[in-house]
C-alpha cells in the first residue's frame, strides 16, 4: 500500500515551492473567511494559517472550517498515457494505469507516487487517450482573451469582463472570453454552466476572432472567418452560421425543456465538419442536431463565450476533446449493472467478467471463452459492485485535485514538503501539496458510488 | 484639542442602565481591509501592536496589526431605552461627528450641548456643521442584529442575516410589523453587484407578500432612477412620480432614506444624504398598513441591507439636508420660512443672526433646523487608531482609540476632547479612516450561492 515517492517527484515539489506560498482563502462554516495561506495541518487538530496581519500563525480548528481553496497550484497536465479510476467511495484519480491485477490495481501518479489500490474498491477507468482530451479548464485566465462587447449601439448596456476564480469564469455583465482551443475537426465541447436570473450566452464555434463580432453589425467589424454562433437562453437554443458579407442564416432554435426551473446545467456539443453536423446536448439528454445544408461554415478553431449582459453567469469545467463521431447510448450506472461492462473506442461493447488489465491488454471472461483487448481500444470500463465502499467519517476531507479529481483522506501531517494522509482506500501515501485545489472538511457522508 | 476648556476631564459616554455586553461575547465580527471577516471578540488593544481577538475558531487568541482593520462590529438591538428618547436634537460636526442632546449655547466661539452621553460638553462652533430639532422624534427601529420579528417570502432564496445586514442572492420580500402610526422615516444602506430592482411599501398590511389590496406607498428603486407610486384599496395604482438621481447608474452601494410626511401626504427621497424628489399625493395621505416591505425583486443579484433605521416624527420638523450645503448660515422655522445671514450666537433661548446688516433675535422653539455655512472635513490622518464609532440613535463620533480593557473603551475625540465609553454603546467601529472600507463581504459574483 505504500506509495513510492520518487527523487523526481521531490525535486518537482521543491521548484515549484514559490507556487505553494501563493494567496489561499479559509472559508468557515459560519459564513467568516480569512485571506492568507496555509502553513501546515497537523491531523485532524489543528489548520496553522498565516495571515499577513495577524502576528503570530492562527491555529484554526478544523471544526469550524468549511473548506480551504488553494487557489493557484500546480495542475500536472493530463496525457494520453493516463486513465481516469472511479472508486467505489466516488473518488477519481489521474495516472498511468500500470495493471489490475485480482488483488490491486497499480496506479503511478505525479502527485503522489505510485498508488496501490485494492481492487474490490475499484469501480471502472477510462483511459484518457480514448477521450481524446485537448483542453481542460479553466485553471486561469491565462491563454484566454478577453474582448469587449458592444451589443447596443447607444450604449446602454454596461459591458464588462469574465472574472476567474476557483476554477471557473464569472461574468455579471456583457463580457466576452475567447480562446483557440485547438477544435478538433470532430470535436466535443462541453462545459457547465450556472446562472441566477434569466440568462443569454452565445458561443462562438470554429472561429478565427478573439474578439466578439457585433451580428447587427457584422459588416463594420474587422475581418473575421466564418463562424458558428451557438446562442443558449433560458427558454431556447439557436444556431446562426455566420460569415462576412453574407446575410446571417439561422438553422432553427429549439426549445430547451425546464430550463427555468433549474439554476445549472451540463451542457455538451457534438462537432463534425465532414458530416456538417453540431449536436447540442442539454445534461447528456440530445436536444437538437442541426446540419448546416451550405457546407461547414467555420473557419478557425478557437471558441469564444459572450454573456449578453442579461443575468449573472458561472462558466466551469470546460472540456475539449476529440470525438469519435458515435453516439453513445445513456451511460448505465455502476448499480444497475449484473455484469462488468467495457465500452470500446469502436462503439463495440463487451459484457463479462473483467479479470485483468496485465502489460496493457485487459482480459475478460465471457461465457465459455476469455477475451483479450488492448487498453488502446478501451473507451470506458464499468465494474458491477462488488461491496460497499468504506464510509468517510468527521475527520476526513474531500481534497481535489487540480485535474478534477478528488479524494477522501485523513490528513495526518500538510506542510510544504508533502501532504501525509490516509486513504480509507488505498492507505498511507505522501501527495504533493500543490497538486490540490480545494479541501473540503467533513464532506457529507460518502455514498456508495456504486448506487 | 487646544485652547479648550471642558467641563468634564472625561466624557463618559454610557448609560447605567444598560447591562454592557459580556466579555467573552462572539457575535462581534472584526473586518480587514484584505476583505477578511471572523466572528469572535475583541480582548484588549495594544497601541503599538494591535487587537487581540478571540475567535471560537481559533486555538488561541489572534492579535491583528491595527493598520489594516476596518471595522469591528458590534451586533446590538434597540432598547426601550433607546425608543424613548423622543426629543432630542442632532448636532451634525464638519467631520462626520453625529452627537444628540439638547443645545445649552452658543457664544465665544463653543456651543454647549447638554448631551446624552455625559452631561454638558463643548466644541469648537467652528466645528458645528448644522442643528436638527428633531422634536417628537421616536426611533422604532434599529439594526438589523437578525431576522426575528422579520417576515420573509416562501421562496428558496430567502433573505439571510449576516454579520449586521440582511443579504439577498435572489428574489424575494422581507416585512416587518413597525407599529407605523405617524409620518415615518426609513433609512438604509444598500449594496448591490449588479443591474437591480428593488422596492421598498411603507404602511403595508402584508409582509409576506406584495398586495394590492390594501393602501400603501411604494417607491420602486432601480439601477437608474426611483419612483413613487401609490396603491389604494378598491381604487388601484398611481405613478405619483419619477426621479432619475445623479449617479446611482454608477454606484454599487446608497445610502438612502424615504421620508413620509402623513399630514402634507409627501414622500420624500434622499440619496447620500442628499434630496431627490419630494412627491406629493393629490388625494392626501392613504396609507393603512403599519409596516414595511422590502422587496428585492431580480434573481442574480446579490444585495445587502443594513444600517436600517425607522423612525417616526413630528411633521412639523422635517429636516432639510440640502440646507447643509449652503454659503450661509440658514435657521429654518417651524413655518417653512428660512433666516440666511450670520448665525452671531445662541443664548438664553434664542439664536442671534445678522441678516443683511441686521441682527435678529430668533425663539429656538420656533426654530427646526440651523444650519452653518462650513464645508465637509476630509481627513488625512493615517493614524490606524483615528476611529469613527456608530451608536444606536444614529450618532457617530470620530476620536483616536488610546485604550479598551475588557468592556471599557477611552479615546481623545478632536471636536471633545478625551471621552470614555462602554463597549454596549457602540454599534460599530471603523478603522483607517483615511482608507476607502473594502467591498461588503457577500458582494462580489463569486460569492453568490452557485451550486
Amino acid at each position: 500500500m505504500r506509495p513510492v515517492f520518487s527523487l523526481l517527484t521531490i525535486f518537482l515539489g521543491a521548484a515549484l515551492l514559490p507556487q505553494v506560498l501563493s494567496q489561499h482563502r479559509v472559508e468557515f462554516k459560519n459564513g467568516d473567511r480569512l485571506s492568507g495561506r496555509m502553513e501546515s495541518i497537523q491531523g485532524s487538530e489543528t489548520v496553522f494559517w498565516i495571515h499577513p496581519d495577524a502576528v503570530d500563525p492562527i491555529e484554526l480548528l478544523p471544526s469550524y472550517l468549511g473548506r480551504i481553496v488553494l487557489q493557484e497550484g500546480a495542475a500536472t497536465p493530463l496525457t494520453p498515457e493516463m486513465t481516469q479510476l472511479h472508486l467505489s467511495n466516488g473518488d477519481q484519480l489521474f495516472g498511468e494505469l500500470i495493471e489490475v491485477n485480482g488483488q490491486e490495481c497499480v496506479l503511478k501518479t505525479p502527485y503522489a507516487g505510485t498508488l496501490k489500490i485494492p481492487r474490490n474498491t475499484l469501480a471502472g477507468f477510462a483511459p484518457m487517450i480514448s477521450s481524446g482530451l485537448i483542453f481542460q479548464g479553466p485553471t486561469s485566465l491565462e491563454g484566454w482573451t478577453q474582448g469587449r462587447v458592444n451589443l447596443n449601439p447607444v450604449g446602454q448596456i454596461e459591458a464588462g469582463e469574465w472574472t476567474y476564480k476557483d476554477q471557473a469564469f464569472y461574468a455579471t455583465k456583457s463580457a466576452s472570453i475567447a480562446r483557440d482551443l485547438q477544435l478538433p475537426d470532430v470535436a466535443s465541447l462541453s462545459f457547465d454552466l450556472a446562472w441566477r436570473g434569466y440568462f443569454t450566452v452565445a458561443i462562438a464555434l470554429y472561429t478565427d476572432s478573439l474578439h466578439p463580432v457585433a451580428l447587427l453589425n457584422k459588416e463594420a467589424e474587422p475581418d473575421f472567418g466564418a463562424f458558428y454562433s451557438l446562442q443558449l437562453n433560458t427558454f431556447s437554443a439557436n444556431l446562426l452560421p455566420v460569415k462576412k458579407n453574407e446575410p446571417i442564416r439561422y438553422l432553427g432554435q429549439v426549445p430547451l425543456q425546464g430550463m427555468t426551473q433549474k439554476k445549472s446545467a451540463h451542457f455538451e456539443i457534438r462537432l463534425n465538419k465532414a458530416k456538417k453536423i453540431i449536436a447540442l446536448f442539454l445534461d447528456g439528454v440530445m436536444v437538437k442536431q442541426w446540419s448546416d445544408p451550405e457546407g461547414f461554415s467555420g473557419k478557425g478553431t478557437a471558441v469564444r463565450f459572450v454573456h449578453q449582459g442579461q443575468g449573472s453567469v458561472r462558466l466551469s469545467n470546460i472540456r475539449v476533446s476529440q470525438w469519435d463521431g458515435l453516439y453513445e447510448e445513456a451511460k448505465p450506472t455502476p448499480a444497475t449493472l449484473k455484469q462488468d461492462l467495457a465500452r470500446l473506442r469502436n462503439g463495440d461493447k463487451v459484457h463479462g467478467l473483467f479479470q485483468q488489465l496485465q502489460d496493457g491488454k485487459l482480459t475478460f471472461s465471457i461465457p465459455e471463452r476469455q477475451f483479450e483487448f488492448p487498453m488502446e481500444r478501451l473507451k470506458e470500463l464499468v465494474l458491477a459492485p462488488k461491496e460497499a465502499p468504506p464510509l468517510a467519517s468527521s475527520t476526513h476531507v474531500r481534497a481535489h485535485l487540480f485535474q478534477g479529481g478528488r479524494l477522501t483522506i485523513q490528513i495526518e501531517q500538510w506542510n510544504r514538503d508533502g501532504v501525509l494522509a490516509i486513504s480509507p482506500i488505498f492507505g498511507k501515501a505522501k501527495f504533493r501539496p500543490d497538486a490540490f485545489s480545494l479541501i473540503e472538511f467533513e464532506p457529507a457522508q460518502t455514498r456508495n458510488a456504486l448506487q | 484639542m487646544n485652547g479648550k476648556i471642558f467641563f468634564l476631564p472625561i466624557i463618559i459616554w454610557a448609560l447605567a442602565s444598560l447591562a454592557p455586553i459580556a466579555s467573552g461575547a462572539t457575535n462581534e465580527v472584526i473586518r480587514l481591509f484584505d476583505g477578511s471577516i471572523l466572528s469572535g471578540s475583541a480582548l484588549d488593544l495594544d497601541p503599538t501592536r494591535g487587537i487581540t481577538w478571540s475567535s471560537p475558531a481559533a486555538r488561541k487568541p489572534i492579535l491583528f496589526r491595527q493598520t489594516n482593520i476596518a471595522s469591528i462590529l458590534f451586533p446590538k438591538s434597540i432598547s426601550a431605552a433607546d425608543q424613548e428618547k423622543d426629543s432630542v436634537s442632532t448636532f451634525q460636526f464638519t467631520n462626520g461627528d453625529k452627537v444628540n442632546g439638547g443645545l445649552h449655547s452658543i457664544e465665544q466661539g463653543k456651543i454647549i450641548i447638554d448631551s446624552e452621553f455625559g452631561g454638558k460638553i463643548e466644541a469648537p462652533q467652528e466645528q458645528l456643521q448644522g442643528i436638527f430639532f428633531s422634536r417628537g422624534q421616536r426611533l422604532l427601529y434599529e439594526g438589523p442584529t437578525s431576522l426575528e420579528g422579520w417576515k420573509t417570502g416562501d421562496q428558496m432564496r430567502a433573505w439571510e442575516y449576516k454579520d449586521g445586514a440582511f443579504v439577498s442572492n435572489g428574489a424575494d420580500i422581507l416585512g416587518r410589523d413597525f407599529n407605523l402610526q405617524g409620518s415615518c422615516s426609513v433609512e438604509f444602506e444598500m449594496i448591490w453587484n449588479g443591474p437591480f430592482a428593488f422596492s421598498v411599501t411603507l404602511y403595508a398590511q402584508e409582509l409576506d407578500r406584495f398586495d394590492y389590496s390594501s393602501s400603501s406607498y411604494v417607491i420602486y428603486i432601480g439601477s437608474a432612477s426611483i419612483a413613487a407610486q401609490r396603491i389604494q384599496a378598491g381604487v388601484g395604482t398611481m405613478m405619483l412620480g419619477r426621479a432619475a438621481p445623479s449617479g446611482l447608474a454608477n454606484k454599487n452601494r446608497a445610502k438612502f432614506e424615504i421620508r413620509c410626511n402623513k399630514s402634507e401626504g409627501t414622500i420624500t427621497v434622499l440619496m447620500d444624504g442628499k434630496f431627490v424628489e419630494k412627491w406629493a399625493d393629490p388625494q392626501g395621505f392613504v396609507g393603512k398598513g403599519k409596516g414595511i416591505l422590502f422587496f428585492s425583486q431580480v434573481d442574480g443579484v446579490a444585495m445587502r441591507l443594513q444600517n436600517i433605521r425607522v423612525m417616526e416624527w413630528d411633521p412639523r420638523f422635517e429636516p432639510d439636508n440640502s440646507a447643509l450645503e449652503n454659503k450661509e448660515d440658514v435657521l429654518m422655522l417651524a413655518n417653512k420660512d428660512k433666516v440666511r445671514g450670520k448665525l452671531l450666537g445662541v443664548e438664553n433661548g434664542k439664536a442671534a443672526i445678522e441678516v443683511k446688516g441686521n441682527r435678529l433675535n430668533v425663539p429656538l422653539d420656533r426654530i427646526v433646523q440651523m444650519s452653518l455655512a462650513k464645508p465637509k472635513a476630509t481627513t488625512n490622518d493615517s493614524d490606524p487608531w483615528l476611529v469613527q464609532g456608530t451608536f444606536i440613535g444614529g450618532e457617530a463620533l470620530s476620536f483616536k482609540l488610546t485604550d479598551w480593557t475588557g468592556e471599557k473603551i477611552e479615546g481623545v475625540s478632536p471636536n471633545f476632547g478625551p471621552l470614555q465609553m462602554e463597549r454596549s454603546k457602540i454599534k460599530q467601529l471603523f478603522f483607517n479612516l483615511h482608507r476607502p472600507q473594502p467591498a461588503e463581504a457577500g458582494m462580489e459574483m463569486q460569492e453568490l450561492d452557485f451550486e
